[in-house]
């Protein structure tokens, strides 16, 4: 009995060190759908640590990299390093634009809604696209482009590959790895890489820069875009579902789904709309006009506010594939290879109203 | 691993007894090299009050202040096309209560413009987005319309008697007694004498018996009667309900609505040169215009 | 999209923040949420360091930073400034050293007038608290020894930092070479040119 109840009070007593509260559970909530990186890829940003350098060091290291690179400066309205070490990109020969080749497409940042005035009175709905500082990294011929896709597609048959970095970034951030894609070819380490498959017709030499002239008014283009991120949501907000009566003596079935499937048939379809993760889903909206190009900040106007994204995201732009607004004459190829300081700084599509032009008054018809 | 994780909770069982304060990290370094520094740092300076009294004239130039949609390169291309719309049309000063006349051609009657007396009830949005309502009753029927302030298709704006109220929308005209929203059609302009305050007209108006479009008596409006009189006991109630007295203590919910001043002063000083200029030729065309039209004279 | 008000001015904080604003757990709605930071906010005036969580100080950092620019704005004969520092400091010795001793100490000061470090999570902990992070908050030019250490001493003789001090001698060296040669083309040039 002593025995047992001198065990139940050391049991009682308060344990000091309690290592059972070490068990706490850090992820509570939904995890975030992990970001894929695609495979031929590396890694960006490597795991920055405090590294404990003392200041001159540091200032040290900071002298380096602007020996090597440049400085930082704003070129044209994006915050880049001066590409210092360009290579001298050989001359390019001009080439003849047939239809359906397909040609490089470029990187952009969506900067937000912009309104503009036909000649006719009407207001159309713009949204504008800055291309961010682009540049050609490398450029891979059809016969060693492997694309590691589950199965070879049809439409890389006999096509290239170029790869397109934007806006130039401190390298102390990045990887090895990453800095490697980079050594051939004479680019800066750039924040943002993306890969465009072309026609062998339209290839690039590395260190071409990509301008707004690539583009021009009156063309059509798509834009690729990464859609908004709006986690678990339910039937209503994700599929537009109508939910169920407010009143009426309706109980708990407001926002619900209702039946999910018949009694004959005694099981779900497949692709079945259900709740689930909603957004962070890449889109591409085909056939946008460009109204409007400033070739001193590299903006482009084109039409539609629904472009996938924030303000702020980037996006991805490619001449169009709809067979109806093709272009009607040929497109520059590879690129715009014309001096970029001779263009006017606003260039606008002919329909609209510029804004140092007088009023617009409708003239009676005769 | 165990006893790492022991040690670690007695340093923190110490730190607990002292709740606020910490003594910890105890580096023989004091700040002192840091005080003397700020002590040598001069106080940048401060805007002018030129530049930033104009936010009040200019409230369109101001970007809204949600920085999550924010972009300066796009903000600055907005200020030069709006600028640039200004030389072709004198946009004048005007606020919420002044009385404007607009002109506007219409695609409906070709070769005919179309103007529209009333009083401005509201401005709304900044940028080339901006608008602004226009309220008149014309033959016992309350008319308002919504303009686009930077719409290529409008010929003029004239201000015929300027002046603030003492609220900043004016949207319960529409539950008002029509008699505070007519305005004569051909009503001459008042002429202001230049450089002086802008009047402030505080007439309180009368409300319409129920029902409103909006509950009013919610709003903490200055230029509208005691509203009591109209209430139930019920609706008084849900007023005191939902009062938020605390609201105006409330420091960052209203920095997160501003534009700060070192941003405005930035803002105004790009534009500040070019305006005055455009200001400036407007003024001499209209003198130009006054000369030409010379009085009919009395023959005889 | 709406226009920003323009009735009030005030100066730019220097500090990062949110977009939008956090709603502290609270039954009592956004009276109470006010309430919970007039105690931080007096708590931070008062005592000059603090150690709280997370969230709780990110708001509260904002609402001092703003009252003492305020204050510098409008000083202490300004009415509703005073009625603004009635409500957020809650006892009132507090309102005589936001006037008396913060405004002359931050007169000339351009950065923040706050600083946030990050502190180690409590151990054993509650497990409904133990997930949120917990921070210092500190007005600066305050009593206590720093936060920080001096790490520009202690850490000289780290392995990279020896390293990349050495890197750094020859760097200069060389860069000073090149300046010399450079001087003497130019010498040589000038002399070349004058006997001509």
């Amino acid at each position: 009995m002593l025995l047992s109840r001198a065990f139940k009070s050391l049991l009682n007593q308060p344990v000091i060190n309690d290592i059972r509260y070490t068990q706490v559970c850090f992820h509570r909530f939904r995890s975030v759908p992990k970001l894929r990186i695609p495979e031929w890829r590396f890694r960006v940003e490597r795991k920055i640590k405090d590294d404990n350098l003392t200041s001159e060091n540091q200032k040290f290291i900071k002298e380096v990299v602007e020996r090597d690179f440049g400085k930082q400066v704003i070129h044209k309205g994006v915050e880049t390093y001066e590409s210092k070490t360009l290579l001298k990109v050989p001359e390019i020969e001009p080439k003849t634009w047939k239809k359906g080749t397909i040609r490089c497409g470029v990187i952009a940042k969506k900067l937000g809604h912009y309104p503009l005035w036909k000649k006719d009175g009407t207001r159309i709905c713009t949204t504008v696209l800055q291309i961010v500082d682009n540049h050609v990294i490398k450029y891979i011929p059809p016969n060693e482009f492997e694309p590691k896709e589950r199965r070879p597609l049809k439409k890389y048959d006999r096509k290239g590959c170029i790869l397109v970095g934007a806006e130039s970034v401190d390298p102390n951030i990045l990887t090895a790895n990453y800095m490697g894609m980079f050594k051939g070819s004479g680019v800066m380490p750039t924040k943002h890489i993306f890969r465009f498959v072309v026609d062998d017709v339209a290839a690039l030499p590395p260190g071409t820069p990509l301008n707004v002239s690539h583009f021009r008014v009156g063309d059509h283009v798509d834009v690729r875009g990464k859609t908004v991120h709006r986690g678990f949501q339910g039937v209503v907000k994700r599929w537009g579902f109508k939910g169920g009566p407010a009143t009426h003596g309706n109980t708990k079935t407001h926002r619900r789904p209702g039946s999910l499937s018949s009694g004959v048939k005694s099981r779900i379809w497949k692709g079945k709309k259900m709740p689930g993760d909603m957004g962070n889903s890449w889109r591409i909206l085909k056939g946008l006009k460009i109204w409007r190009i400033n070739t001193k900040t590299n903006t482009m106007w084109v039409s539609g506010y629904s472009i996938a994204g924030n303000p702020g995201d980037l996006v991805y732009v490619y001449d169009t594939i709809l067979p109806l607004r093709q272009p009607k004459e040929p497109l520059p190829l590879p690129t715009f290879l014309g001096d970029e300081s001779a263009l006017p700084e606003d260039i606008y599509e002919d329909s609209i109203h510029k804004f140092n032009e007088p009023s617009i008054i409708y003239e009676p018809e005769k | 691993m165990l006893r790492k994780i022991c040690k670690v909770n007695l340093i923190q069982n110490n730190l607990i007894n002292s709740q606020y304060v910490i003594f910890r990290h105890l580096s023989a370094k004091a700040e002192l090299n840091e005080a003397a520094e700020s002590q040598e740092k001069k106080k940048t300076k401060k805007p002018k009050k030129a530049l930033t009294d104009m936010r009040f004239k200019y409230p369109e130039f101001l970007p809204q202040p949600d920085n999550r949609l924010r972009n300066p390169v796009l903000e600055r291309i907005m200020r030069k096309d709006m600028l640039d719309r200004r030389t072709q049309i004198n946009i004048p000063e005007f606020y919420v209560g002044s009385i404007l006349k607009l002109t506007i051609s219409d695609p409906h009657s070709q070769g005919k413009t179309n103007s529209f007396v009333g009083i401005c009830i509201q401005r709304d949005r900044t940028g080339l987005y901006s608008k602004f309502a226009l309220r008149n009753v014309i033959d016992h029927q309350g008319i308002e319309v919504m303009y686009d302030l930077y719409d290529p298709a409008i010929l003029k704006i004239e201000v015929l008697k300027l002046e603030k109220r003492l609220d900043d929308k004016l949207i319960y005209l529409k539950d008002a007694l029509p008699e505070y929203s007519t305005i004569d059609v051909n009503m001459e302009p008042e002429i202001l004498a230049e450089g002086g305050n802008i009047p402030v007209n505080d007439t309180v108006v009368k409300m319409k018996p129920f029902p409103w479009m909006q509950k009013w008596e919610r709003q903490g409006l200055k230029g509208v009667e005691d509203l009591d009189k109209h209430l139930n006991l019920w609706r008084k109630q849900q007023k005191v309900k939902h009062d938020s007295p605390w609201d105006k203590y409330d420091l960052m919910k209203e920095y997160r609505k501003t534009i700060t001043e070192e941003e405005q002063s930035e803002i105004f000083s790009e534009i500040f040169n070019r305006i005055n200029k455009i200001n400036e030729q407007h003024k001499q065309k209209a003198k130009a215009a006054r000369r030409t039209i010379s009085k009919p004279q009395n023959i005889g | 999209m709406n226009q920003a008000e323009v009735t009030k001015l005030m100066s730019q904080l220097k500090i990062a923040l949110k977009p939008r604003h956090r709603n502290l757990k609270t039954p009592l709605g956004p009276e109470g949420r006010l309430d919970k930071l007039r105690q931080t906010v007096t708590a931070l005036i008062k005592y000059e360091r603090i150690e709280l969580f997370y969230n709780r100080a990110d708001e509260a950092r904002g609402y001092t930073e703003r009252l003492v620019s305020d204050a510098l704005r409008y000083g202490d004969t300004h009415k509703p400034m005073m009625e603004m520092a009635d409500y957020w400091l809650l006892e009132k010795q507090l309102v005589h050293k936001l006037f008396k001793v913060l405004c002359p100490r931050f007169e000339n000061e351009n950065g923040s007038v706050t600083k946030m470090f990050n502190a180690p999570r409590v151990y054993p902990a509650d497990p409904k608290r133990a997930y949120f992070k917990r921070v210092v908050l500190e007005l600066k030019g305050n009593p206590y020894p720093t936060i920080t250490p001096d790490s520009s001493y202690r850490n000289k003789n780290l392995i990279h930092n020896v390293l990349l001090d050495a890197a750094m001698k020859d760097f200069y060296a060389e860069k000073e070479r090149q300046q010399q040669l450079l001087e003497q083309e130019q010498t040589l040039n000038s002399v070349e040119e004058s006997k001509k």
